[in-house]
């Protein structure tokens, strides 16, 4: 997931390595937490209003961003509505509520997240504050944005056909013609060129053009014949200022590329599922849910079976504690910090997370650290 | 409207499984209730409700925009004509329009008027109730409403029904952070609120809250998971038997404890307001009196991963007590298709309605299934279910291929269907004269056009034996 903040960070060199520099992230121990929004889900049609009141159709397996007007903008995967939440108060902008494809006025646009296991979805914002949902049954990629008169609008940017075609390896077509057309999980650069890993490999979109950028095939190779793509519905994407692109297929493995050289490479997963190892690498994973700061030099993982969220920062995976520390363990503690669902890290640390098993009760609380 | 529904109109369904059982069901013609209500060059009219009074129905729903910062939901409503289902108002009739949402109304007929609520958000930060007396000629009495409960919080999801001379109004009220609880208030045929402040239907101990509700409102140092603990209660719907008013709303209950939502029941004396023990209940979120008890109709999920739903109804004995069994239902999974995985916690995915005519409860609930070819796109759909009091009460055998206690003798009822990007939903349904059922729902075609459609349902004699 990525910053909201826009400043410029040092140019990081892909190396077999996590960048160690945080920026501004704050990356010390938890100081506590406190609840921004949803009560509950389980709502049909969802409730507004005070945002620690209101509620949704479902939250569960969502991704939500920070825009650069500082509102908060999470879907609900069920009734496949998109909510704005800035100053306390909740509102809904787009979605009627009905699942279905449909582009035009916010509130009488549809889209459909899918259902139960796989209800799934993300939303990313750009520089100039448009926002970006991913609506993986309807194979589109489609941005919410506000038009001169006021009014909320909605409009596919990526696929929205099953009859599309895939592009060739640096060819450009009409991005409304892509085959894959998007991913549940994918990255927006400041600009708003989409970048997300699908069956067919690591896709583009600029500009009402999309192409491919790298093949499976490719990609295998290089992840030392570790399947590239395996499943569209878990983890999360990222793309850095300098155009690096993290995807984590199957929630196991942390993978990047580097969209300049073509260069791919495994971040971390190697290990048994869950565990916290003595590299990044060598660590274990199982969640389908990861946020990055801007720089991807703060990486948190939650969601899925991992009901805890961890943190890999300087070379290190680490569980979140009860105590507010950091500590490797490999087990699923009782004492750890249960704060299910990572949803997005704000420009100085802190942690937004859904809490709730499978998010059932769809609080989303804010975790604040300790500059160190 | 395209697709099955156009087959379906007017079609008489056999619907008896066998000789001797109640007469076929008959499905009206569908009526669009407020096709000249323009607003804005579009016509969108959603979430209907629907009552009967002593000549007309009257059919209440949020009309307009919902665009953020040009809000113009409304309330609307429209009278239909007994018999022909015929619209009387096809201008709409303006109940509220105040500024912001007003959303989500609900209907009662108090013996002299229609007495119409709905969750508002005009205050801009929270949401209030707000109701309305209309009469039977169509004339708004309270224009733009007046408060049943307007306090700091949200109070919203509006349910009514009359009993004993009061209109009782419940809603889901937040004033007990972080959780919801269930309140109500009596209202007079005058529109006077007896209940100002609102009384407790079913809260959460509010020792359980101060138990793990950390320091500072807001900060939840180590008590990282008051969801564990704390349990909201929330999407009422209301029932009269003429004394007493049954609420019944979805519970939460903690996790790791009875795992998903579920439903709840309470009852509430009209007259003094006094209130039952708050039980579990199995069935359908939606109640009506049958006379030998309450039907809960609607959705009943199974449990798990990916719950099957089952139209139907379950019986609550007329002062509730925790019931577990599923009553007498259908697999709608089976009876349609579709396989529709709504995930868990799905109690109330689906919305539904239910009324008693004086023989059968007639439960209808808004479903929906992918297509198995092709796009695969949502094909959205309003059944309808018959429930006979004595398949209720286990009366009546288990047909094969149905399950629960009771059975129910019929199979479930196609009333519309539509493919997306068009769809159907939200059915209300009201009890008319001789037995008749007027059914209301919202028919999507157009980002420019979401009609209300009204169809008479009828009841043919019975077979003889």
């Amino acid at each position: 997931m990525r910053l909201a903040s826009r400043r410029a960070f040092a140019l990081v060199v892909l190396a077999s390595s996590l960048p160690a520099r945080a920026g501004s992230v704050a990356t010390g121990n938890a100081l506590g937490a406190d609840h921004v929004a949803f009560v509950r889900s389980g709502v049909v049609g969802g409730l507004v209003g005070p945002a620690r009141e209101c509620a949704a159709g479902d939250n569960r397996d969502i991704r939500c961003c920070l825009a650069p007007d500082g509102a908060i903008w999470v879907p609900d995967s069920r009734d496949c509505l998109v909510y704005r939440i800035q100053d306390g108060q909740a509102r809904i902008v787009a979605g009627c509520g009905v699942k279905g494809y449909r582009d035009g006025p916010a509130d009488r646009a549809m889209f459909d997240f899918g259902v139960g296991s796989y209800c799934d979805v993300e939303t990313n914002s750009d520089a100039a504050g448009n926002i970006y949902v991913s609506d993986m049954m309807n194979n589109a990629i489609r941005r919410i944005f506000k038009k001169p008169d006021g009014r909320w609008w909605v409009e596919t940017v990526s696929g929205g056909t099953k009859k599309g075609r895939e592009p060739r390896k640096g060819e450009w077509i009409p991005a409304s013609e892509l085959k894959v057309g998007g991913a549940s999980r994918f990255a927006v650069a400041d600009d708003g060129t989409i970048y997300y890993a699908n069956w067919g490999g690591i896709y583009q979109v600029k500009d009402g053009k999309g192409t491919r950028l790298a093949t499976p095939e490719e990609l295998t190779a290089q992840l030392g014949g570790r399947k590239a793509i395996a499943d569209w519905h878990v983890g999360g994407s990222h793309i850095t200022p300098d155009g690096v692109f993290y995807w984590v297929p199957g929630g196991q493995e942390i993978y990047r590329f580097d969209t300049r050289t073509g260069k791919a490479e495994v971040v971390a997963g190697e290990g048994p599922k869950q565990t916290d190892a003595a590299t990044v690498r060598e660590s274990g994973f199982h969640t389908v849910d990861v946020v990055y700061s801007n720089d991807a030099a703060v990486i948190y993982t939650g969601g899925g079976d991992e009901s805890v969220p961890r943190r890999i920062y300087q070379g290190a995976v680490k569980h979140l504690q009860k105590d507010g520390t950091f500590k490797s363990t490999h087990e699923r503690d009782r004492d750890n910090w249960r704060l299910y669902q990572v949803a997005f890290l704000s420009p100085e640390g802190d942690l937004y997370t859904f809490c709730g098993i499978y998010a059932w009760a769809g609080w989303l609380v804010r975790v604040k650290f300790a500059k160190e | 409207m395209r697709n099955l529904t156009e087959f379906v109109a007017a079609l008489t369904f056999a619907a008896a499984a066998a000789a001797g059982e109640p007469g076929a069901l008959t499905v009206g013609e569908p009526v669009a209730v407020a096709p000249e209500c323009v607003r804005d060059g579009a016509l969108v009219q959603a979430t209907p409700a629907v009552a009967f009074g002593r000549r007309v129905y009257l059919i209440v729903w949020s009309d307009g925009s919902r665009m953020l910062g040009k809000e113009t939901a409304d309330i609307y409503c429209a009278r239909v004509e007994p018999g022909t289902g015929k619209s009387l108002d096809p201008r709409g009739i303006v109940v509220c329009k105040a500024e912001n949402l007003q959303s989500r109304p609900a209907v009662a007929f108090d013996g002299a008027n229609f007495l119409i609520a709905w969750e508002d958000l005009r205050s801009g930060t929270d949401h209030d109730v707000y109701a309305a007396r209309v009469t039977e000629d169509g004339k708004v009495l309270d224009p733009d409403g007046f408060p049943v409960i307007k306090r700091p919080n949200n109070q919203a999801w509006p349910a009514v029904a009359f009993a004993a001379g009061h209109c009782i109004v419940a809603w889901m009220d937040a004033r007990q952070y972080p959780v919801y609880g269930i309140y109500f208030a009596r209202v007079t045929p005058e529109g006077k609120v007896l209940d100002p402040e609102g009384l407790p239907a079913d809260i959460e101990d509010p020792a359980k809250i101060a138990k793990v509700k950390p320091q500072g409102e807001t900060w939840m140092g180590d008590k990282d998971y008051w969801w564990h603990n704390l349990a909201s209660r929330v999407c009422p719907a209301a029932a009269s038997n003429g004394t007493s008013v049954l609420l019944v709303y979805t519970k939460e209950y903690p996790f790791a404890g009875s795992g998903r939502p579920g439903l709840a029941a309470t009852l509430v004396r009209a007259a003094d307001a006094t209130v039952s023990q708050p039980v579990k209940v199995a069935g359908g979120p939606s109640p009506a009196w049958t006379g030998k008890g309450w039907a809960l109709g609607g959705p009943a999920w199974q449990s798990g991963w990916t719950p099957t739903p089952f139209l139907g109804a379950a019986l609550l004995p007329e002062t509730p007590v925790e019931t577990k069994e599923a009553g007498a239902t259908v697999d709608v999974v089976k009876a349609f298709g579709g396989g529709y995985n709504v995930g868990k916690g799905s109690t109330a995915s689906f919305p539904s309605c239910a009324a008693f005519n004086g023989k059968s409860t007639l439960v209808a609930m808004q479903y929906a299934w992918r297509e198995k070819k092709g796009d695969k796109r949502p094909v959205f759909a309003v059944l309808a279910l018959r429930v006979s009091t004595d398949a209720l009460t286990g009366k009546t055998p288990v047909p094969p291929t149905e399950k629960g206690p009771g059975g129910t003798g019929f199979q479930p009822v196609l009333i519309a269907s539509a493919t997306s990007p068009e769809s159907v939903g939200h059915p209300a349904i009201a009890v008319g004269p001789k037995g008749e059922y007027l059914l209301a729902y919202q028919a999507d075609s157009d980002v420019a056009k979401c009609l209300i459609i009204a169809r008479i349902v009828r009841e043919e004699e019975e077979k003889p034996q």
